[in-house]
């Protein structure tokens, strides 16, 4: 494989990466909300989960081929360690922060039977840390993004992931605010209470 | 209470069916995904390559060469009936330069020689 052969490579998969992971941050927006389907949660959980390890596999190859490209430098320390890069170090480190939470993601996802659930919840919450990052890396070191083509993929990403996430938001305040009630509404001497505060 | 047992003998298959069938909706998707994603990404790649402006400029060179060398071929030719032509073309120097979008690359030099030598009457 050819220098260049590497940088198409590295390009295209480093979109359909982004591609992946947009829609897996889509797919667990939805699994979190509990959004209404034909197909039962525990599938959607399943099929949330295989898009995230096929993203991972789109973007360990992306890593491979930017690293394997020694047209520019960007080391094997700069996969992991931000600013470790001599090439677009800001960029790079961007790209390498999204990384990171990625992975962090990716593990306590696989060790979620051994820890808490408020942690795994916790450090799931990195995914959205992971995606702007990944979004902000494409736009400013991919070399498609001048292209109208790169531009739509990159807006139909960031349509699809701002759509779901503020769904979600949505639907937790809505949980949210429906919760207490249903407390209150157990316990009767709780009940009273919430109207003398209410004021009825 | 026989019937009692077949009946939940027979909701338990009847689960453990369609466990399966969306168990196996599940690995269909997946396969899909990953099929699509290796398509996209073989679509992308090649997309990127035809975009690059280094290749577009490279095969504008290699047309003008082929142009030249048909221009000299023709002048050369001396008599239709004794077709006895040395027609020598010599491609001196094709510098290919491919510029990406954010880098320039420069491929080395090649030199091609042709050499035709047709004899033998029409």
């Amino acid at each position: 494989m050819s220098e260049v052969d590497l940088w198409y490579a590295s390009r295209a998969t480093g979109i359909v990466a982004l591609v992946l992971l947009s829609a897996t941050v889509f797919l667990g927006a939805l699994v979190a909300g509990r959004a209404r389907s034909s197909s039962p949660l525990f599938a959607r959980a399943e099929v949330h989960r295989m898009v995230s390890l096929i993203a991972l596999v789109f973007l360990a190859a992306h890593i491979l081929t930017a690293v394997f490209d020694t047209y520019v430098h960007i080391g094997w320390w700069a996969v992991v360690v931000p600013f470790a890069s001599s090439y677009k170090r800001l960029w790079v480190a961007i790209g390498t922060v999204g990384l990171d939470s990625l992975l962090a993601v990716a593990i306590s996802s696989a060790l979620r039977h051994r820890i808490p659930a408020r942690a795994w919840r916790l450090v799931h919450w990195l995914a959205y840390l992971s995606w702007p990052a990944a979004v902000v890396h494409g736009l400013e070191m991919g070399s498609d993004t001048s292209f109208g083509w790169a531009q739509g993929v990159v807006a139909a990403c960031t349509a699809l992931v701002v759509g779901a996430v503020a769904w979600r938001s949505v639907e937790a305040v809505r949980a949210r605010s429906a919760r207490p009630l249903t407390i209150i509404g157990a316990r009767p001497s709780l009940r009273l209470a919430a109207r003398r505060q209410a004021g009825k | 209470m026989r019937k009692q047992t077949e009946g939940a003998g027979a909701a338990r298959t009847g689960s453990s069916l369609a466990l399966a069938r969306v168990k196996r909706r599940i690995r269909l998707t997946s396969a899909a995904i990953a099929l699509f994603a290796t398509i996209g990404t073989a679509t992308v790649g090649a997309v990127a390559a035809a975009e690059d402006p280094g290749k577009v400029t490279a095969g504008a060179q290699v047309a003008t060469t082929t142009t030249a060398m048909a221009a000299t071929a023709s002048s050369s030719t001396t008599s239709p009936k004794s077709r006895a032509t040395s027609a020598t073309t010599s491609t001196t120097s094709e510098t290919t330069s491919t510029t990406r979008t954010t880098r320039t690359i420069i491929v080395p030099t090649t030199t091609t020689s042709v050499a035709t030598t047709t004899s033998g009457a029409s």
